[in-house]
């Protein structure tokens, strides 16, 4: 049965630190319900083969929750901040030239570059994880992507805002806002379309 | 009529899992285990959805996970509610009553 499990957490598509936890946990689980059936007189094997059920439906709920593990909220938000940051600056000092295409596209590569590796994989595991039932509100986790993604879109206008606000204690009262600054913020709603309907159709299938 | 012994539904488990928890820390079996009893019969917690709930839940920061020994010497993973957790346990249970209460009304039970 050992075998059986280790070959099974093997196979699964979570990060290799989360396979080690799964493994341990899977394994101590089995144990358990060894150590019952031989205290209680029942086949060991086919105990601990039926507590741990169905395997390739632990193999769905697994691959949905444990890449959220890879990365940290908190490690999210440095991550959005530091984009923000740059993407704020780089639009408001980069001249003409930062605010047509060319400062869109660099906007999306900057918060590209600085994203959690494999964000979008995170994304969709945790728009595809089971709706959280809060005290507050229920709805989908705000797990690290999507902490990410709306910090790298948010951060920046509260910059831009400081900015406009120090220029005009200064006297200038010119405000432009160039089509570059909606570049991120209409690519996450997008993206966040089109997998939150993935991963609606995922879970009605 | 006795219902299904494998049917939970799937936002019960989190109220469930979190209920347990506040009477104490346990690892996944012996929570499973818990359940069970103290549904007497009426309930079979499937580990395909107990770990990755337990999962959750952690990413969540309701609970939080510590590392102990079996007493063969077995890695094991012991589960506790942290402060959110408490939190979280007390909302879930109220939803879970409201819910339940709600059904009787409706359903004349």
């Amino acid at each position: 049965m050992g075998d059986e499990i280790a070959r099974f957490v093997a196979s699964l598509a979570i990060p290799a630190d989360r396979k080690s936890v799964v493994l341990a946990e899977l394994l101590d689980h089995a144990a358990c319900a060894t150590d019952a059936a031989c205290r209680e007189g029942r086949d060991p094997d086919a105990a601990a083969r039926a507590a741990l059920g169905d395997l390739e439906a632990m193999r769905r709920a697994l691959e949905a929750v444990e890449p959220a593990f890879r990365v940290s909220r908190t490690h999210a938000v440095a991550r959005g901040l530091v984009a923000a940051a740059v993407i704020a600056l780089v639009l408001d000092q980069g001249g003409p030239l930062m605010r047509g295409v060319v400062g869109a596209l660099l906007v999306l590569g900057v918060a590209a570059a600085c994203a959690p590796s494999r964000l979008l994989d995170l994304l969709r595991a945790e728009l595809r994880a089971p709706r959280v039932r809060g005290t507050v509100a229920r709805g989908v986790p705000i797990g690290p992507a999507t902490t990410y993604l709306y910090t790298t879109m948010s951060a920046p206008f509260l910059v831009w805002i400081a900015l406009i606000v120090v220029r005009a204690i200064g006297g200038n009262t010119t405000v432009d806002s160039p089509i570059s600054a909606m570049a991120l913020p209409v690519t996450v709603y997008a993206v966040l379309l089109v997998e939150g309907l993935r991963a609606r159709r995922h879970a009605e299938a | 009529m006795p219902r299904d012994r494998d049917v939970v539904p799937r936002g019960a488990l989190r109220a469930l899992v979190l209920a347990i928890l506040g009477e104490g820390a346990l690892h996944g079996y012996a929570l499973a285990r818990r359940l069970e009893e103290r549904a007497r019969g009426t309930l079979k917690i499937r580990e395909g959805s107990l770990y990755p709930a337990l999962h959750e839940l952690e990413l969540e920061g309701a609970i939080e996970a510590t590392w102990t020994k079996a007493p063969d010497g077995r890695r094991r993973r012991v589960y506790a509610l942290t402060r959110a957790g408490r939190r979280a346990a007390k909302g879930a249970r109220d939803e879970w009553l409201a819910i339940a209460d709600m059904l009787k009304s409706l359903l004349g039970a």
